[in-house]
């Protein structure tokens, strides 16, 4: 059986997280799938929209609702080469977030931004 | 007749807890679980409503094991007491009935 060729141009994918941490194992499979992704060298984006926002917090302790900490996995994409990490403006002023409330560096977006990034992907994948 | 509410989604992407302020009343208490727990923040778009019903006479609580979870403990609203799982407990046996918002 022939190899398939690794010199194809990357394809660029979004991760889109739109759900608060714990409600529900969204935020973690999206998480998963993504780091998933990180090993076949496409070109990958991530972006937080809405509640998804409660996912970047920093302090989470998860332990006593039996969960994994999302804040304590999240730091690691920069090392998966995952850089391009995105949340939403708005999302973020409504819940009275600032980004020195969240667990790693993100870039803030406006929707004509977010639109913009949407547009130029070759697939988005929403969670 | 005391009422214990209980509410599990945020009020940042559903109307749950609104809806159950707008029929709570004098010794009823409402307790924030899972997602509900957002709503006790100090940014909450239910913020006035809670400190209007804690003034007369609602009480508000959050589990606290779904708050820690979130990384959200130094944030709440001051009329929102945190509540273990023994508190939950004592709330439900307390109370008359349990009306559970989902």
């Amino acid at each position: 059986m022939k190899e398939t060729p690794t010199t194809a141009t990357p394809k660029k994918i979004l991760f889109v997280n739109t759900k608060a941490p714990y409600g529900s194992s969204l935020a973690r499979d999206a998480l998963d799938a993504l780091l998933a992704a990180s090993a076949y060298e496409q070109d990958l984006s991530v972006l937080f929209l809405g509640e998804a926002v409660f996912q970047l917090l920093r302090n989470q302790n998860p332990k006593d609702i039996g969960m994994k900490s999302l804040a304590a996995t999240l730091p690691v994409l920069p090392m998966y080469d995952i850089t391009q990490i995105y949340a939403q403006e708005s999302a973020l002023s409504t819940r009275g977030l600032s980004i020195d409330d969240l667990v790693l560096p993100v870039k803030v977006l406006g929707a004509d931004e977010i639109a913009a990034l949407m547009g130029s992907q070759g697939a988005i994948l929403s969670f | 007749m005391s009422l214990l509410h209980t509410v599990n989604k945020s009020p940042f992407s559903k109307d749950t807890l609104l809806n159950c302020l707008a029929i709570c009343q004098a010794k009823h208490s409402v307790l924030l679980i899972e997602d509900g727990v957002y709503g006790a923040l100090k940014s909450s778009p239910c913020r006035e409503q809670i400190e209007q019903l804690s003034a007369m006479g609602v009480r508000f609580f959050a589990l606290s094991a779904d708050v820690s979870a979130r990384g959200i403990d130094e944030n709440l609203i001051a009329d929102v007491t945190l509540a273990s799982d023994q508190d939950f407990v004592n709330l439900v046996v307390k109370n008359n009935v349990t009306q559970s918002w989902y």
